[in-house]
């Protein structure tokens, strides 16, 4: 115990913690990985380590980690697909990590014991990126309260106003809840009082203050005084219907504030609105943060050879290691987010180590030596934690997928021809590189910003898509512009293009799918003219 | 999803909340099956339908798949990485997540649907003067039986009557070992009073339905198959109203041959056609086994419309001698896919129908393969919409409500 007790504190699964039981092998191997874990300069919070079934971590996985949440049906959808996947052998889930202080692991109780060292090896990986990487520094660490909290206000709103009712109106929520803005996460809250006030805050042009009064009319010229004035007079104008000065990305928290809600339902949005900005680092930082844990049991497991930990001979766990590394990664020529992590992060440890990097071998000409390029810096463990403090996902791809990382691992981009035929239509690395970035972009959902809460003086929402080569998905955006109306209680105005990249117009006239209509620009504009 | 654990868990409530909305969507998915006649590709079995509805997903404001991505590997500019499914389905998968959900439902609710969604009327029988079954209730009062069947409280009743009309009702006696005089009520043999009997007579509610088909070469697969799923639902539809349904399976070519319900669906067989035979032999059975009077009666009559010219004059007689006197219930006639549009039996039955020859009601005819604009198919080659829907019309026309015939 003493040992444990050098590194991080350490809530250990034992019988102080009630409920929480934990195999006696993996227990006596316990203090080993966190010293190694440590050693090799993890940072991570206290930890308990749960050991469930495969029922009950499905249950988990489907409440997102919190068994705690607000009864939803759709909590019920996700245990169906991963319990019945789990059955027919699909999938499995071996562990599952909680943001938070403590950091809870749930580990698979049917995994082998290198398996279990493995995954706990690669949770205390994601325990040490939450802790460090920067996306995270704001998010609730005490989120296990906060949602035990929210789901028995939510349940006492069910029971006052009805379940059906309730249950309908998050229904509508969580169809909004991507249209948010991770940054508003930094922002500080407060909760604002009614101030009732009825004094007139008066704002006039800046003048500069000429030597002698006949210079008056060259140092300040009328056209800039009026286009100072004009500009007052808009902003003016703007604070007293509540617009925004710019398009504003935050769509679900402006109708949080701005919506005509009853109290509880302003109350469960905010509660939503809360839940989404804690998973939104989660969703930007995927590819990282699976990338930097896979990095970490590839470290702890292979090059501390803790493969062998609690095995009758040396290196015996090595190919139990291979094969669940493998279930994860996928083969050689597999495509996931756990996999160009991973890749990526060994990539830049080989660069950095070697020092191929910086102007000296980007300007190297020759092929010969720039293959055989070795300064034997040896920063490459340097740059790696650096890199999982401060990169998200669009950061890495944008910094370290180079030409010659796309190169070596085969990456190509492949089209679907209308004859059916799936074909590769390149292997160019900026061509590659756009389209991984696209992905990662805004969790690789469209952007989306609202321009306009007062669109054409009748209180409709004007709704702008970012576009960006690729069209929106017309079933899905209608159905989201009917929850969005419910919510707003006025007409919703999407603008976005088509695959012709020709403007096209989406207004929602009412609650169902038939008051949509759909526009070309010119003949929404017409549309009000007769 | 069965539950491993004995504790009470939060998924189990939710996870049941999700179970409901998925049966409110088979009750939608159920309607939309019969909207676009999809419904008669399915099978029941054990009384039991199941459907398979596409999975539920939150919408989000997202892409579509524009079936481009990158992708890792060997390979060199054209290669082709892989093809779709020559179904075609291939294409489209980008947005199917997963298989869809099964859900069984009972047949019960399904025949509900087809009943609001095609209008349908419940059937009544025919009241006959045979009687299937007699039932028997105790429900009467006797003056003689025997002493297991007396009705105490009556005969006390009745002797009291007599001994007030007697005006000894309220004299007191001294029992014998008693200080205290008492009332004493004796019945005699004319107050006694027992249960009795009665016969309670059930009308009959059988029902025989005669499903007959052409068999001669020109009633290929894709024909048997209309049939097949025509008659299905026919017959299911039928069977909700009576205790008990005979089927009868008939086939013929020149000669007609009585089935079992396997061979009806799977015999093919080459030959002419001769339309009034099957008639013929339906007549005879009429007067054999089925009886009219004992039984509701529905013919229900599949061809592809070829017969002869003077053959269509002889079943016309046959009918109107041989069948209307009996008052059957009703006789469908289907034609499926004629290979002549004139002179086929369903032209040669509506110009009778148009000219007063037959009741409109007592005979039905329906006709699958009817192109709203080139007039018919001639070939198989009917696209699966127009082919579910005008299977779904025709049952409806089959089984449509009518005013002077009880159907």
């Amino acid at each position: 115990m003493s040992r444990m007790m050098s590194g991080s504190p350490i809530l250990m699964g034992n019988n102080s913690v009630p409920g929480v039981k934990i195999h006696k092998e993996v227990r006596d191997v316990l203090p080993e990985v966190f010293r190694t874990c440590t050693e090799f300069g993890l940072d991570f919070y206290p930890t308990i380590i749960e050991f469930v079934t495969y029922d009950e971590i499905s249950e988990l996985a489907s409440y997102g980690g919190f068994p705690v949440r607000y009864p939803h049906w759709s909590f019920g959808m996700e245990y169906e697909q991963l319990a019945r996947g789990y059955e027919f052998g699909q999938h499995r889930i071996s562990e599952m990590v909680i943001n938070g202080n403590p950091c809870v692991i749930y580990c698979m109780d049917s995994n082998t014991l290198v398996s279990n060292i493995n995954v706990i090896a690669h949770a205390l990986g994601h325990n040490d990126f939450f802790k460090n990487n920067i996306f995270f520094s704001a998010t609730n660490r005490g989120m296990m309260n906060k949602m035990a909290n929210h789901g028995s206000r939510i349940r006492k709103y069910m029971s006052r106003w009805g379940k059906e009712a309730v249950t309908s109106f998050i229904d509508h929520c969580l169809r909004l809840d991507t249209l948010i803005d991770p940054a508003m996460a930094w922002k500080d809250r407060v909760i604002k009082e009614a101030v009732i006030r009825d004094e007139r805050h008066y704002e006039f042009p800046d003048r500069l203050r000429p030597d002698h009064s006949y210079m008056d009319d060259w140092v300040n010229p009328l056209d800039r005084l009026e286009h100072q004035r004009e500009s007052i007079r808009e902003r003016e104008a703007a604070q007293q219907i509540g617009l925004l000065e710019e398009p504003a990305k935050d769509i679900f928290g402006f109708l949080k504030d701005h919506a005509p809600l009853k109290p509880w339902q302003q109350d469960i949005i905010s509660m939503l609105y809360e839940e989404a900005l804690y998973f939104a680092p989660q969703r930007a930082t995927k590819m990282a943060n699976e990338g930097w844990a896979s990095f970490t049991d590839f470290n702890i497991m292979c090059r501390q050879g803790l493969c062998s930990l609690g095995q009758k001979n040396d290196g015996a766990g090595i190919v139990e290691y291979s094969k669940h590394k493998m279930l994860v990664l996928g083969g050689k020529y597999s495509q996931n987010p756990y996999k160009v992590g991973y890749e990526l992060f060994m990539d830049i440890e080989d660069r950095w180590n070697k020092g191929r990097f910086g102007q000296a071998y980007e300007d190297c000409q020759d092929m010969n030596e720039k293959e055989n390029w070795d300064k034997k810096l040896g920063l490459g463990r340097e740059k790696v934690f650096e890199v999982r403090k401060h990169y998200n996902d669009v950061l890495m791809i944008a910094e370290f997928f180079t030409a010659d990382f796309c190169e070596k691992k085969e990456f190509f981009e492949y089209q679907r021809y209308p004859n059916g035929e799936w074909k590769i239509v390149s292997k160019d690395f900026h061509k590659i590189k756009r389209k991984l970035l696209q992905r990662y972009t805004n969790g690789g959902l469209p952007d989306v910003r609202l321009v306009d809460p007062n669109h054409r003086g009748k209180g409709w929402m004007l709704l702008q898509h970012q576009y960006d080569g690729l069209e929106l998905y017309v079933p899905y955006v209608n159905e989201t512009l009917t929850s969005l109306y419910r919510i707003w209680q006025n007409n919703i105005v999407l603008a976005s293009r088509d695959s012709n990249n020709e403007e096209i117009i989406f207004l929602c006239k009412g609650p169902d799918l038939s008051s949509i209509v759909s526009y070309k620009r010119s003949s929404y504009e017409e549309s009000f003219l007769t | 999803m069965k539950r491993r654990s004995p504790i009470p868990r939060r998924i189990t409530e939710d996870h049941g909340h999700f179970r409901d909305v998925i049966s409110g969507r088979s009750r939608k998915e159920l309607k939309r099956l019969f909207k676009t006649g999809q419904i008669t590709r399915q099978r029941g079995k054990n009384g039991r339908m199941i459907i398979n509805i596409p999975q539920i997903d939150i919408p989000h404001i997202q892409h579509g798949d524009n079936k481009a991505g990158i992708g890792r590997g060997p390979g060199k500019k054209g290669d082709v990485i892989k093809k779709d499914d020559p179904d075609g389905k291939g294409g489209e998968a980008g947005k199917e997540h997963g298989e869809g959900i099964s859900i069984s439902i009972d047949m019960d609710a399904v025949l509900q649907f087809m009943q609001d969604e095609l209008k349908l009327p419940d059937m009544r029988p025919k009241p006959t003067a045979t009687y299937e079954d007699v039932k028997i209730v105790y429900n009467d009062i006797s003056k003689n039986g025997p002493d297991s069947l007396r009705h105490t409280r009556r005969t006390l009743l009745e002797t009291m009557k007599r001994m007030a009309m007697m005006g000894t009702l309220d004299d007191k006696r001294i029992l014998p070992g008693n200080q205290t005089p008492v009332r004493l009520i004796t019945p005699i043999n004319s107050d006694r009073r027992y249960r009795q009997y009665r016969e309670i007579k059930i009308p009959a509610s059988n029902a025989v339905i005669f499903f007959a088909r052409d068999c001669s070469g020109s009633m290929d697969d894709y024909r048997c198959d209309i049939v097949n799923d025509m008659s299905w639902w026919l017959n299911e539809w039928i069977r909700k109203f009576y205790a008990k349904v005979d089927r009868c399976y008939l086939i013929h070519d020149t000669e007609c041959e009585e089935v079992n319900e396997k061979k009806f669906y799977e015999y093919r067989y080459g030959g002419g056609t001769k339309i009034s035979c099957v008639f013929e032999t339906i007549a005879a059975m009429l007067v054999n086994r089925y009886p009219p009077q004992k039984y509701n009666v529905y013919v229900f009559y599949f061809s592809d419309g070829d017969n002869q010219i003077e053959d269509n004059k002889v079943l016309e007689k046959i009918i109107n001698e041989k069948f209307k006197q009996h008052d059957l219930n009703m006789i469908g006639v289907t034609q499926i896919i004629p290979y002549r549009y004139e002179s086929s039996l369903h032209s040669y039955l509506q110009e009778a129908i148009n000219e007063g020859r037959f009741n409109s009601d007592f005979l039905r005819i329906v006709e699958i393969g009817k192109d709203d604009e080139e007039g018919v198919y001639f070939d198989t080659s009917m696209p699966e919409e127009d082919r579910n829907s005008q299977i779904m019309d025709g049952i409806r026309k089959l089984l449509a409500p009518s005013k002077g015939i009880k159907i």
